[in-house]
């Protein structure tokens, strides 16, 4: 099962050619300085936004296919997705927020709040449950992200500077929750990060993304 | 560098204008004021010439439902009450609100997130035209070709539905009622509403909608996620836009509602009127006396109707700064 994308990505007048697969198991970093498209990368992946050309195909199966005009809507991709800023719904408690891809598929409310407190205790944020995501602190809200994001057991996780606004009191710990997240992960992961400690600790190997 | 914890005083700034700059500022100010002055002339206006009759009643010229001016020479001979007309404009107004903000609401959702932009340019100029239509139009309208089909509607709403006391009537003929006025309303006051929505849906945070769907969210999903919540309030400013509009609408209530001074709770029934149609329908052949009671009933209108108007406003005003 593996996660290919080949061609140009890009959002208003900037594209930037990308050419890799990635197999089940690899935690994949990218590197990149400001600008250079990481975030872009994910997007498209995600399927937030679509390839300039070129497809991305996981399995074989093409999500995004420029040439042929296939487009899988980014809720039937098994994606899911950590943001750089976090997008937690802030009206919903942490354990809604969790819950949220669960329900979206389908699974009864009281199903989806058992198996998203399981996640919340994956990352140790089990007794932020019944919390509003609004009063989180930046680490809390990160662990909630993290939990949200692994809740639907994706085949693409996609994590966008998941440390990046924590500060570097809490940021040990919480590179030990991403990385015991990351190793009983079992699909494809994508790590963005500009900081070459979470790189190293955290990804198999690195791309590193120049834009043109 | 030095610091302190005392706190500083905010320094005073005098801005010194020319005199091109002072006339013109004065202008602005003038035509700015101008719309307040209004208000507060109409507004005294009406206390002026309505004062007689909440002297004479109290506080029953708002809960009594009897409009009989009695000896034309003999004002004390007259009782006369708004009452009956204000359950009407409320009645009609709710009936409005109930029927239009679902279908302002679904409208606003499909415009805002499921309409090609094509649609959408076409259906914002329809929702612009329907609110530019007359209430004169409207009215004849509704008592042309909404009449008839209220009248079956209503018949099977009081076939099957009799047994709840509003859709009972005492006989069984229906024709201008508050319901086909209720309609009427809501039809008109759907492009107010549905616009406010519009506006409310799409401030709602683009970013967390495509997080939803990043999640495996439908569109659904992240409407009823993300955008609802957000435009709540919005919206209910919006629903109150709209009941100050069918609170005070005058032409389309006096030709679909048979003037009826008679408190009726019973929508089905030909008989009510609102506030609005009743100065509208004694207007032509008032007495002095009746035209005073008038002017106070057009009073009672225009302190609720500007009470709702700054609620809305409020609301929607808050929305903003939520979003």
């Amino acid at each position: 099962m593996t996660l290919s994308i080949v061609g140009d990505i890009g959002k208003g007048t900037h594209s930037l050619s990308v050419d890799f697969s990635i197999e089940p198991g690899e935690v994949v970093g990218i590197v990149g300085r400001n600008g250079a498209g990481k975030t872009t990368l994910i997007e498209t992946i995600a399927g937030i936004v679509p390839m300039v050309t070129g497809s991305v195909a996981w399995n074989g199966t093409d999500w995004d296919n420029a040439v042929r005009k296939m487009w899988v809507s980014p809720e039937e991709r098994r994606c899911a997705v950590v943001f750089q800023d976090l997008r937690l719904f802030p009206h919903m408690t942490a354990i809604q927020n969790v819950a949220f891809g669960l329900r979206a598929r389908g699974v009864s409310k009281v199903e989806a709040r058992h198996l998203a407190m399981q996640k919340l205790r994956v990352v140790g944020a089990e007794h932020l449950a019944d919390r509003r995501a609004s009063v989180l602190s930046g680490g809390e809200a990160q662990r909630v992200a993290l939990a949200r994001a692994i809740a639907t057991d994706p085949a693409v996780l996609l994590l966008d500077e998941p440390l990046s606004a924590i500060d570097a009191a809490s940021k040990e710990s919480l590179r030990e929750v991403v990385a015991t997240v990351l190793q009983q992960f079992t699909g494809i992961a994508l790590l963005v990060s500009h900081d070459p400690t979470d790189v190293a600790t955290l990804a198999s190997r690195t791309i590193t993304l120049g834009a043109r | 560098m030095q610091t302190t914890d005392s706190p500083v005083a905010p320094r005073e700034v005098h801005t010194y204008y020319t005199k091109v700059d002072r006339v013109f500022r004065g202008f602005v100010a003038a035509a700015a004021l101008f719309s307040l002055v209004v208000l507060l002339l109409i507004a005294a206006f009406l206390l002026y010439r309505g004062f007689e009759i909440f002297a004479d009643f109290g506080f029953g010229f708002i809960t009594s439902s009897k409009w009989d001016i009695g000896n034309p020479e003999d004002t004390s001979t007259a009782v006369l009450g708004i009452g009956a007309m204000l359950v009407g404009s409320v009645i009609t107004a709710f009936i409005a609100i109930i029927v239009s903000v679902p279908f302002a609401m679904a409208s606003a959702l499909f415009i805002e997130f499921y309409a090609p932009r094509f649609l959408r340019t076409i259906l914002t100029a329809v929702l612009d035209l329907v609110a530019a239509i007359p209430s004169v139009i409207y009215g004849i309208w509704g008592y042309v070709v909404l009449l008839p089909l209220v009248e079956d509607w209503s018949g099977t709403l009081y076939k099957y539905l009799s047994w709840i006391p509003i859709f009972d009537v005492q006989t069984p003929i229906f024709g201008r009622s508050p319901l086909l006025a209720g309609l009427l309303l809501a039809i008109m006051i759907l492009p107010i509403v549905t616009s406010v929505a519009r506006e409310v849906y799409g401030q709602a945070p683009r970013d967390l909608i495509d997080a939803s769907y990043a999640l495996g969210g439908t569109k659904w999903a992240g409407i009823r996620t993300v955008v609802l919540p957000f435009g709540k309030s919005g919206l209910v400013g919006g629903a109150m836009l709209g009941l100050g509009r069918a609170m005070g609408e005058t032409v389309a209530v006096y030709l679909t509602l048979n003037l009826v001074f008679k408190t009726n709770f019973q929508i089905l029934a030909s008989a009510g009127g609102n506030v609005a149609s009743l100065i509208a329908n004694k207007f032509g052949e008032a007495t002095a006396y009746e035209l005073k009671a008038l002017m106070a009933a057009g009073l009672v209108l225009f302190l609720v109707t500007l009470l709702v108007n700054f609620l809305a406003t409020v609301i929607v005003n808050r929305s903003r700064k939520i979003v």
